[in-house]
């Protein structure tokens, strides 16, 4: 206990400097900015906004990543509301009842109960990493190659049941991602790759490009043939604060939000999705009139939020204590890091202590200036909702070519872009879920190295990956999971939550 | 890619009950192809001392395997055709960012910005020309401010007549 005031203390003092503060403010407000934009979810602003970052120092970099993200979140949840459009499946459900609110004159309300959840959620998530990351850090030391290999194939399999659609569909996406990943130049011989002969990719497929192309431009295309479905909420806005009588039903649903989003955040293979979901089931089942679910219900929009908010945050401590990326948000956070010469894993906490308290602490700071800048900008947000997305959307991809130009200084990294972005469109045309092949991209390199050693130190007996305790327990579960999948009945609820 | 009876010959009623699955196992076992195919000349190696060439066969194995099924599949259960596919906004806002990728090292932002926004437009029918081309020119001064003067990273502006 003593040790995590210490600690808080030393974080604060890094996030607490003028610089720094500058730098989660700025993040913030454009990763707000970018992301309320309609068809842009926090993956494809993040990757747009990466190259902001690369004149700052490691710290900063990372402090105001972490602030884009927090604030392309919100976003989220603020054109989710307004204009009844997720950016992405997390804020899926705000649009459920946050909408109905919007439609009935209280968007003002709703916008305001999303800001004050997610600050909640946020100051207890912080609280929560603050607590963990040590502990979490000296287990992770205890992990070895095998370990780590099985933890990853049972993050995968997280991600192919949290997968809408087919689980086989998914399954082929996670081996189609590890095969992307293979790309480039064999960290151990030294051999190239599956490079066709081509240059560019001899140092392997930039994660941003994949990303970018198919997260945002497949979504570009998509938001474009849809266009006539887009209806944007006339009703006034309304206040913004919520009164007592609102803030008294949501404080259940806040504090329960958050408890089940911070924990599902913390599982591999992007569990922070399922918080909303799960956050929302929970809300209907225990309310006494489940009836106004989805007719503009406050509990609707103050649960799911708070889960939101609370995943979105311990999603980080996978990374930052285990070096591994459980979503895509955190693989681009890997690149960052990569480029500012920082390894995540279990050493950053000993050896980097200002780095890891510094980002802590500024996560609570972020969440604050959240609430500081939303608020009062609600009008600004909305005008830029309202924008034609016939101007919108080109300029989104010259933002974008701006930005991958300048993760490298490549021009074939932008003509790159273009080709995953159909690949994308392909994606989505055959209802292939691009999310388990970015992970697998994202997890392959690592993926193989793993394997390659464990293999290494058992001589090629694969009764390593059993007889390791960690490893043998996280393959039981990854099994139970696939069982648990395959029943029929469960597969249907799973497939009903998502058309939901 | 859209009309599924092609596949089916003339006169013949297809039989293939699920045609986004048959095209998707066709799909994976093309990537898979591509795959065994790029890492032809990679040392697989053994178990305990693994080649380059392992993993990339692995997963293109995988991927193979489930291709097949999607194929058999789609003879046997109900499924959607394809949604149409809309080649308009395919064409143009790659087209706009391929034409970005190929001016910017050469004639440099000055040039691909504008040209990049424009074409992209068209891929919608409601973009019109006296209001895409102010707007290109405005977001690309912006575009330059933001990221060559404020952030500073290096951008070409005009490479042929300002040298940067």
């Amino acid at each position: 206990m003593a040790d995590m005031i210490a600690n808080l203390a030393l974080g604060f003092g890094v996030a607490l400097s003028l610089k720094a503060l500058m730098l989660c403010f700025l993040g913030c407000l454009i990763g707000t900015l970018i992301g309320v934009l309609p068809g842009i979810g926090p993956v494809a602003t993040i990757a747009m906004l990466l190259p902001v970052t690369f004149g700052i120092d490691p710290v900063g970099a990372l402090i105001m990543l972490a602030g884009i993200y927090y604030g392309a979140q919100y976003g989220g949840s603020t054109t989710a509301i307004i204009a009844n459009i997720p950016g992405e499946v997390t804020s899926v459900v705000t649009t459920l009842d946050g909408h109905r609110m919007a439609s009935q004159g209280r968007a003002g309300v709703a916008l305001g109960i999303a800001a004050i959840s997610s600050f909640v959620a946020g100051t207890i998530a912080t609280l929560f990493i603050a607590a963990l990351g040590a502990p979490l850090t000296r287990f992770a030391l205890l992990f070895g190659p095998a370990d780590y290999f099985s933890l990853m194939v049972f993050g995968l399999m997280f991600a192919v049941v949290l997968a809408r659609g087919s689980l086989a569909k998914a399954v082929a996406m996670i081996f189609t991602g590890i095969l992307f990943s293979t790309v480039g130049t064999d960290l151990e011989t030294g051999q190239a790759r599956l490079t066709f002969g081509v240059a560019e990719i001899y140092d392997g497929i930039e994660f941003a490009v994949i990303a970018m192309g198919i997260f945002g431009f497949a979504e570009i295309l998509r938001t474009i043939e849809q266009r006539e479905t887009r209806v944007v909420q006339d009703a006034p806005i309304g206040r913004l604060l919520p009164d007592l009588s609102d803030l008294k039903m949501s404080s259940g649903p806040i504090l329960r939000g958050t408890f089940i989003g911070g924990f599902l955040g913390l599982l591999p293979g992007n569990g922070a999705l399922l918080g909303p979901f799960a956050s929302y089931a929970t809300e209907k089942r225990l309310s006494k009139e489940p009836a106004r679910f989805g007719h503009g219900a406050i509990e609707g929009v103050a649960g799911p939020e708070a889960a939101n908010n609370a995943g979105a945050q311990t999603s980080f401590l996978p990374l930052l204590t285990l070096g591994i990326p459980p979503n895509a948000v955190m693989a681009l956070m890997v690149g960052a890091m990569t480029i500012h010469g920082i390894v995540p894993g279990p050493q950053i906490v000993s050896k980097q202590p200002a780095l890891f308290w510094g980002m802590v602490a500024s996560m609570w700071i972020g969440n604050l200036m959240l609430l500081v800048i939303n608020l009062p900008l609600v009008g600004l947000w909305i005008r830029l909702i309202r924008a034609p997305y016939r101007l919108l959307f080109p300029a989104i991809v010259l933002f974008c070519c701006i930005g991958i130009y300048s993760i490298d200084n490549s021009a074939a990294e932008v003509g790159m872009v273009a080709i995953f972005g159909f690949f994308g469109y392909v994606l989505m045309k055959l209802e292939f879920e691009p999310a388990p092949l970015v992970l697998g991209f994202v997890l392959g390199r690592l993926l193989e190295e793993k394997f390659r050693q464990s293999l290494l130190i058992s001589r090629g007996a694969l009764e390593t990956f059993v007889s390791h305790s960690i490893s043998a327990t996280l393959l039981a579960l990854t099994a139970i999971l696939i069982v648990i999948s395959l029943v029929p009945s469960i597969n249907k609820a799973r497939n009903k939550v998502f058309v939901e | 890619m859209t009309a599924t009876d092609d596949t089916a010959g003339a006169g013949r009623k297809s039989r293939i009950k699920a045609p986004i699955e048959f095209f998707g196992g066709l799909f994976l076992l093309g990537l898979a192809a591509l795959g065994f195919y790029g890492a032809i000349d990679l040392p697989g190696g053994e178990l305990s001392r693994m080649g380059p060439g392992m993993m990339p066969r692995i997963a293109s194995a995988a991927i193979a395997i489930f291709g097949a099924a999607l194929i058999a599949e789609s003879f046997i259960t109900e499924g959607n055709a394809p949604e149409r596919w809309h080649w308009r906004g395919i064409v143009f806002v790659f087209g706009g960012v391929l034409v970005f990728s190929l001016t910017i090292r050469d004639f440099g932002l000055a040039v691909a910005g504008p040209l990049s926004v424009i074409i992209s437009a068209f891929g919608d029918r409601e973009t019109r020309l006296v209001e895409i081309i102010p707007f290109a020119v405005i977001m690309t001064i912006g575009g330059a401010l933001l990221f060559k003067w404020l952030l500073g990273l290096p951008i070409p502006l005009m490479p042929y007549l300002l040298g940067y």
